[in-house]
């Protein structure tokens, strides 16, 4: 049970596929990485298994040490520590899920290199479930940044459309961002330093409570250099333009993994830095995220409401949907933040879904504009389903994964007493803050409307001449559609399965602020 | 005989250098051109034996030779040592490379040996004369490296260029050194700080300090003294531009950071000048390699920005941020000459050097394209590599110097931005481009032993220190230590500084 | 007896085995057999059916509800319950839902056996029970939210049932985005009442908005906010049945959901589920209760919608489209009952209407497919002698919604009364004049499809047994269902039976109100029959056309459905989809145009450094030089300073 070791198995594979040792041969080189894969996941299942959510803080923690007993980086301070809690493990067990699911659906998207691409997603699985487990401020940047490299490969070598520009656009509006973040944690860690003449860079120095707290103004910029990173990652508007062109131009499985996973680093991150780091600039701050949250949830579903490339229409939905995690974790109390985290792994969920079932589509027609599709549903009676499913989910529908999440998070944002403290803006800053949020809630008509007129132009209506031969959907694509499906369906009918796991740790980050 | 062991124990590796420079010399006079191949041997394996020979220099206590002309400290000898490497990694390089040009190949070891003592005696020289000297050893016969192949008329064009703009900046780094000798009146560094400590900072020490920054400048090549270098690199036999980016630069750094120290810590302005030099140093060179089409160009336009990115650590003026100095050099010897190795071997093979020709070289060659990946990484510093690293702990001595320098911190972490996209530009090259000129003929990439074996341990190298960086930085710290920052505090949190004048 | 009260969830949860059943045995192992997807529907449709007369048997000596809940959702202060209440309103609606479905399952076997989805139809059939059923039982409001969202889709999934058709798949799509509109309301109303209620419920209440506790919650709301906040709360939740019950400013969806299968019309769309927005307000009627704004309001939009659903219904060709908008005139009666106060009125005539209604349309249904799908009333007359039966059912049903002596003339009955005890004047003389339309048009509607010589071109064929047998089961309630709980005569009492409160309001057992609606009805039946039955319009010289060229602008208003339609296309088309063309434009020109201009910005200031590297000498020294006395001029003077 070593988390150093989930972090590294991926490695481990990378290394084995990439090696001169391991076969050309395609097949060999799938079934394995499937393998390995499932391996990983299976492994990260022991975790939650063992796993004991009543407990606070961090489990599993384990330090690697160098030989004699020194730390990583002792003359800095620095751990090669991972540890987890109730957040990142859900997070974690995602992870390992989507990245399996995506293996599985690498099969007809990706047709060469595939020494380069499997070990590429390994590398890249791992900088993920690094930056999940990190429990050191350094560590966690390293892998943030380690993750940008396999993601440029996979981008621009195996995208389509205008990869190159994509991809260079993402590394450099992540790494900008991530700078940002770097200047904040050498702030704080040197506050720290001065404050107590201990220098380092473990996590849970600075998110327990600390004997001393920072300068308003110190912690608040230091939020918004956090908070840039994070932004970035989520993405909030307007710092959202490199999705699109990432989500349309990267391969099916690859945006499964950049939606299911990769936006989710941004909220990990709001979770662990800003919440839990800089309570004292969050409360101050609150209302900016709730507002922010709103915008991305109004605003971006406008845009998707005229989009007529499929990908286009649902990397702005992702962006939406993450509007309602920013509103989750801006109302500050228990059920907005875990409100967040459930809308976390459900989006997680339900974008994997949708960019799988466009992937479908695309292989099939080679186009993604809608106008051009139609009536698909009468020679793919199963895709329609499956599709019909996961719409369902992504907008809302009670009984499936999303409807809690948006629920707890704008119930949470509604009933928060995070900004009632404004005297300074007196009554109305609250009061405006309540109106937003149903102004937020209004997202969930736009959502229905946009997912929905999809929906019939792509499946309804009497199929176009062109398509005639439309087949449905092949074992391969059926397993993966299904077991996402099965996620959604399970927890959405018992969330309390996924909220047990996190929720008490919700409370403790609830109790620090 | 007593004399000969005191200066021994401070020369030691020197005073072999110079043995091995004039059996280079003799070798070379008595074989013929096409058979001078023993001299490469010879030099290789002299080398390795000097850096051996460090053993025997007492490491702890710092001894003096030649009346305290020079100084060696493990400061110094860990300098020192940086310098024999990278000598020896160019050696190696030019091994095939020279043979390609039909003129004498032993008087290049010579030169580069030559140019190698100087750039040793550099690192501790301690009295102004001294440092002249070595700086000229190190110049003129890297003068002559830029012109070696002189059938080749961009390399005599770089030689030409090397030559006149190093005159004008040497001289006026002599300037400075005369306006230094008329306000104290000696010429060791240990006298004048000491005379120094009784004036006032008077105009003509100002005036002295802006001077000598620049002299040093045309050997880091900073900005506005960098004009020479992307021509210079450009023209330049490959080895001979990995040593001026590497070595050269290494040396001038270990005398920059020693005389800067030393004489002109107190300038109240000090800050203020290294600081303004390095912003616009990195952020020029950046800017200027973002658009650049060539890539050994794209590296001296890198190496430019490497060299701003080096001088925030003096800007800041910490025993910590001169640690970070010294590990980011160590870190920037590997990666790149990493880079060179593989620009080399490429050129080799092709006799191409624009960023087009390595479309698609993934294709051609995984492993050669791997390491020229991770090089580049470094240099960009993106995880996990020891450039990363580097970078952190320069930025990290950069903040710790208290919370002004963020600023500098800031510009400098926009400029990493810069430098991730032209970076990544020869990657895509190699991975993401269809296959290009060159590798649509079908020919191998033979790599020689030596030229392999040069880019494997560095990339080795720059992956270790990536990983186990803690060593190399105490290490570093060390030899910072032993460095005497003559800087009384003036600004808080600066940390530890030994601020105490040898009377 | 307590036995089926404690599991009355199993109920709800039948049909969901069945559809799981269905679907899996569908796509796992193809089964061809009809009669195995029938049997399992039915029986368990007929199980809920007993089990509803039990647990109704069991509500005649039980006032107080049997309350059952499990934990669903729990995340700091909110705690998110599912369970089950079973009082005599759930115990009714649980009747009603359970017959009327079991007799539309009989009905659909024949309708739908040429169509290859049969599983596919039947599976969307147990979803929507299993959706309706639990709404009627759900124990808080938030699950009544979450069936709410459900019996949507389950619309949403049968109105597109023959997808292939465009219109079917549009009318899909816009009915679940219109009741998302009132969802959207509803769940702002809910969070709004639990926020200010939330103190209350965690000292108070175990169960978050369970339906029992909620007089008390409502009061305390009511007390902690300010009356126009409180009736904000109130109308926001009122939005919801708005939506659902095709109240005036979002009923359009309902004619056009008239493209599903007339089995559905019938059901969904007729019988239940737009009934379920008249059984949320009366299950939150404590909310509603309290705040008189509310109430007027919701009188009032009930009112509106009778009047003007009627007055379309006037005019429509197409009996479907007729019938819905009478659905949606009688659906307006009831809101209108509840506004103004006549609880119960308002719940016996959505029992009755239920049951005529469902039967209406399954003659229409009968009709149609005896025309082979021909709705439009052209095309038809006379057709009485074909099939006899459908045609007496229909004129019971047409008789009943009339309020011609049948049920509909007692609940409408009370519902009269139950306006004047309010004294609610104006609402009343506008109930009448609906309640007369009412008559006129439907008897228009039985006229020109039963009477007169046949004008379609196809033979007409009569309807099969298993449609029949529905019919005429459905016809008994619908005739003396209305009579046999009217509470006088010494009949059992709905009224007394469904009162929450145990005051009794003084019954004026005056035949006034009786008198004039039913004169007003049989004015409405002779107008019908004077204008639509060729002999007497033969007699009186009327020539139709002619007429309505005579009021040409009315009948057009009328025709063009009020305009409403057209209005929120033309909104959607240059409101909605402008702006959000405008807001992509601005996201993709400004957004990133500023991303992409700064990249350029880069290699601009790039390339104009690039410039000085001439390459020649001269300038390298001027450059380095100049430099140095740059640097040497401002250091110094910054030295100086």
């Amino acid at each position: 049970m070593s988390l150093i070791l989930l972090v590294l198995l991926p490695i481990i594979g990378a290394i084995i596929i990439f090696g001169p040792w391991f076969p050309q041969n395609e097949v060999k080189i799938r079934r394995f990485a499937k393998g390995w894969a499932g391996l990983v996941f299976i492994y990260s299942l022991f975790f939650i298994a063992f796993f004991n959510p009543s407990q606070t803080g961090f489990q599993f923690e384990n330090i690697l040490k160098l030989p004699g007993g020194k730390d990583w980086i002792a003359p800095l301070g620095i751990d090669f520590a991972f540890g987890v809690d109730g957040i990142s493990i859900t997070l974690l067990v995602l992870t390992t899920f989507l990245v399996l699911i995506s293996l599985i659906a690498s099969k007809y998207s990706i047709t060469k290199r595939h020494k380069l691409y499997y070990s590429m997603i390994f590398v890249l699985e791992a900088a993920i479930l690094g930056v999940f487990t990190a429990k050191d401020l350094f560590l966690f940047f390293l892998f943030w940044e380690i993750e940008l490299i396999p993601m440029y490969f996979l981008i621009s070598i195996w995208g389509t459309g205008r990869k190159e520009y994509s991809a260079i656009k993402f590394i450099l509006y992540t790494f900008t961002g991530s700078i940002f973040m770097l200047a904040s944690i050498l702030a704080i860690v040197f506050y720290h330093y001065s404050q107590t003449g201990i220098l380092t860079f473990d996590l849970g120095v600075y998110t327990a409570i600390k004997d001393y707290s920072y300068p308003i103004i110190f912690s608040i910029l230091a939020f918004f250099g956090f908070f840039a990173a994070f932004a970035v990652k989520l993405p909030i508007v307007p710092l959202h333009t490199w999705l699109p062109d990432a989500h349309v131009d990267a391969p099916t499985p690859v945006s499964m993994l950049l939606a299911g996973i990769l936006l989710k680093m941004g909220g990990y991150g709001l979770i662990r830095m800003n919440l839990q780091i800089l309570p004292e600039a969050v409360k101050v701050l609150a209302p900016m995220l709730i507002i922010l949250g709103v915008i991305n949830i109004i605003y971006t579903a406008c845009i998707a409401l005229v989009q007529t490339d499929l990908k286009k229409l649902i990397a702005y939905s992702s962006v939406s949907h993450m509007g309602i995690v920013l509103v989750g974790l801006g109302a500050l109390n228990a059920a907005g933040i875990s409100g967040a985290v459930l809308q976390m792994v459900a989006h997680g969920i339900i974008s994997a879904g949708l960019f799988m079932i466009v992937g479908v589509i695309y292989l099939r027609t080679h186009t993604r504009e809608i106008p051009m599709l139609g009536g698909i549903g009468q020679n793919a009676p199963r895709i329609m389903y499956f599709s019909l499913m996961i719409v369902l989910a992504s907008l809302g529908l009670p009984l499936l994964i999303g409807f809690a999440a948006e629920t707890l998070a704008f119930y949470g944002a509604f009933t928060s007493y995070a900004f009632d403290g404004f005297s300074a803006f007196g009554w109305y800053l609250p009061v405006s803050i309540r109106i937003l949020t149903a102004v937020g809630i209004f997202g969930i008509i736009l959502t229905a409307a946009y997912l929905l007129w999809m929906f019939q132009k792509v499946f309804y209506g009497n199929i176009l001449p062109r398509w005639k031969n439309f087949h449905d959907a092949t074992p391969h694509e059926v397993v993966i559609l299904l077991s996402l499906i099965l996620v959604i369906v399970v927890f959405g009918f018992y969330p309390q399965g996924l909220t047990g796991i996190f929720v008490p740790t919700v409370n403790n980050i609830v109790n620090l602020i | 005989m007593n004399l000969l062991f005191d200066i021994a124990s401070a020369l030691l590796p020197e005073m072999l250098l110079a043995i091995l420079i004039i059996i280079c010399l003799i070798l070379t006079f008595s074989f013929k051109d096409d058979d001078q191949n023993l001299v490469f041997v010879a030099a290789i394996t002299g080398l390795i034996f000097i850096l051996f020979s460090f053993v025997f220099l007492p490491y702890s206590q710092e001894n003096s030779a030649f009346f305290g002309a020079f100084i060696s400290n493990s400061f110094t000898i860990l300098f020192r040592i940086l310098i024999l490497l990278g000598a020896i990694f160019t050696v190696l390089l030019s091994k095939r490379y020279v043979c390609n040009f039909g003129n004498s190949i032993g008087e290049f070891y010579t030169l580069i040996l030559m140019a190698t003592l100087g750039a040793m005696l550099l690192t501790g020289a301690n009295d102004l004369i001294m440092l002249f000297v070595a700086i000229e050893t190190l110049s003129i016969s890297s003068f002559a490296l830029c012109g070696y192949t002189k059938l080749d008329k961009l390399s005599n064009e770089a030689a030409l260029k090397y030559l006149v703009i190093g005159a004008a900046s040497t001289a006026v780094m002599l300037y400075g050194f005369s306006f230094l000798y008329g306000v104290t009146g000696q010429t060791n560094i240990d006298d004048i700080v000491y005379a120094l400590s009784h004036y006032e900072v008077s105009m003509a020490l100002i005036i002295s300090f802006i001077f000598v920054v620049a002299g040093f400048g045309y050997k880091l090549s900073a900005v506005p003294f960098h004009t020479w270098a992307p021509d210079v690199y450009q023209g330049a036999p490959i080895p001979v531009a990995a040593y001026l980016s590497v070595v050269s630069k290494i040396a001038a750094f270990a005398a920059l950071i020693r005389f800067m120290t030393l004489i002109y810590a107190d300038i109240s302005i000090f800050t203020v000048v290294i600081a303004v030099i390095s912003v616009i140093t990195m952020t020029a060179g950046n800017l200027m390699a973002v658009g650049q089409k060539n890539i050994k160009r794209l590296l001296a336009y890198s190496s430019i920005a490497q060299a701003g990115y080096v001088l925030l650590g003096l800007a800041v003026l910490t025993t910590e941020g001169i640690s970070g100095m010294i590990f980011y050099l160590i870190v920037y010897l590997f990666m790149n000459l990493g880079t060179w190795a593989a620009v080399q071997i490429f050129a080799s093979q092709t006799g191409m050097d624009s960023i087009d020709d390595y479309n698609g070289l993934a294709h051609k060659n995984r492993y050669f394209a791997l390491c020229l990946s991770i090089c580049l990484l470094s240099l960009a510093g993106i995880p996990i590599t020891a450039g990363f690293f580097a970078k952190f702990y320069l930025f990290k001595a950069v903040l710790f110097a208290g919370y002004e320098f963020m600023p500098l911190l800031i510009i400098a972490l926009v400029n990493t931005v810069f430098a991730v996209f032209y970076y990544v530009k020869v990657i895509r090259a190699m991975y993401v481009r269809p296959v290009g000129k060159f590798a649509k003929q079908n020919n191998e990439i033979k790599i020689s032993l030596s030229l392999q074996s040069v880019l494997v341990l560095t990339v080795l190298a720059t992956v270790f220190l990536g990983i186990f960086a803690g060593p190399f930085i105490d290490l570093s710290k060390a030899s910072a230590d032993s460095l005497r920052i003559n800087k009384k505090p003036q600004i808080e949190n600066v940390t530890n500084i030994t601020s105490c004048l040898r009377q | 007896m307590e036995f089926f009260v404690e599991n009355a969830g199993l109920i709800a949860l039948l049909p969901l085995w069945v559809f799981l059943i269905i679907i899996f045995g569908q796509n796992l192992f193809v089964y061809e057999n009809k009669k195995f997807t029938l049997w399992l529907t039915i029986s368990s449709t007929f199980i809920g059916l007993i089990c509803s007369s039990f647990i109704l048997a069991w509500t005649f000596d039980n006032t107080t509800p049997y309350v059952q809940n499990f934990n669903w959702l729990e995340a700091g202060n909110i705690k998110l319950s599912v369970g089950i209440i079973v009082d005599r309103l759930a115990a009714m609606m649980l009747m009603v839902v359970t017959s009327v479905s079991l007799l539309i399952q009989i009905y659909s076997h024949e309708y739908m056996n040429k169509d290859e989805g049969y599983h596919r139809f039947f599976a969307y059939l147990n979803l929507f029970n299993f959706s309706m059923l639990g709404l009627v039982l759900s124990s808080n409001l938030f699950q009544t939210y979450i069936f709410w969202e459900l019996v949507g889709v389950s619309s949403y999934l049968l109105i597109g049932f023959w997808f292939k058709r465009p219109s079917a798949a549009a009318a899909a799509t816009k009915a679940f985005i219109m009741n998302r509109i009132g969802d959207c309301g509803l769940l702002i109303g809910i969070l709004m009442f639990l926020y200010f209620s939330i103190g209350w419920w965690a000292s108070n209440s175990d169960i978050f908005l369970s339906f029992t506790a909620m007089p008390d919650a409502a009061k305390y709301v009511f007390d902690s906010t300010n009356p126009f906040l409180y009736t904000v709360i109130a109308l926001l939740i009122f939005l919801g049945p708005v939506a659902k019950s095709a109240q005036f400013p979002l009923h359009t969806w309902l004619p056009d959901a008239m493209e599903g299968p007339t089995p559905i019309s019938a059901l969904i769309h007729a019988a239940t589920m737009v009934a379920a927005g008249v059984y949320l307000i009366a299950r939150v009627y404590p909310i509603f209760e309290l705040s008189h704004d509310a109430m007027t309001v919701i009188a009032w939009t009930g009112a509106i919608t009778a009047l003007m659903a009627a007055t379309i219904a006037i005019t429509q060709q197409d009996i479907k489209k007729a019938l819905a908008y009478s659905t949606c005139s009688q659906l307006g009666f009831m809101v209108m009952a509840m506004g103004a106060g006549a609880y119960t009125a308002g719940l016996f005539h959505l029992m009755t209407h239920a049951y005529f209604k469902a039967m209406l349309f399954l003659c229409s249904g009968a009709v149609i497919h005896g025309l082979n799908d021909q709705q439009d009333m052209k095309y038809m007359g006379g057709l009485r002698k074909h099939m006899p039966a459908v045609a007496y059912t229909y004129l019971i049903g047409c008789l009943a919604i009339s309020g011609i002596f049948l049920s509909g003339f007692w609940s409408k009955e009370e519902i009269f009364t139950g306006l004047l005890e309010h004294n609610q004047i104006v609402l009343l003389v506008i109930a009448m004049a609906v309640a007369g339309m009412t008559a006129f048009y439907m008897f228009r509607t039985y006229f020109l499809t039963f009477e007169g010589e046949y004008r379609g071109h196809e033979h007409p064929h009569n309807a099969s047994k298993t449609i029949t047998l529905p019919l005429i089961i459905l016809a008994i309630p619908s005739a003396i269902i209305g009579f046999a709980l009217c509470g006088k005569f010494g009949l059992p009492s709905f009224d007394a039976f469904m009162r929450v409160t145990e005051e009794t309001v003084s019954h004026n057992e005056s035949l006034l109100i009786p008198a004039v609606s039913l004169i007003v009805s049989l004015l409405g039946v002779g107008l019908a029959m004077v204008l639509y039955v060729e002999k007497y319009r033969n007699m009186l010289k009327i020539n139709l056309d002619n007429f309505i060229q005579k009021i040409k602008p009315v009948y057009d208003f009328s025709a063009n459905l009020w305009y409403i339609n057209k209005t929120y296309y033309k909104f959607i088309d240059y409101v909605v989809l402008p702006v959000s063309e405008f807001m992509s434009a601005f996201d993709k020109f400004i957004v990133d145009g500023i991303v992409n201009l700064a990249a350029l910005w880069v290699h601009f200031c790039g390339w104009i450094l690039r410039l000085f590297q001439t390459g020649n000498v001269q300038t390298y020294a001027t450059i380095l030089f100049g430099g140095l006395i740059f640097l040497t001029f401002v250091f110094t003077i910054y030295w100086l300073l």
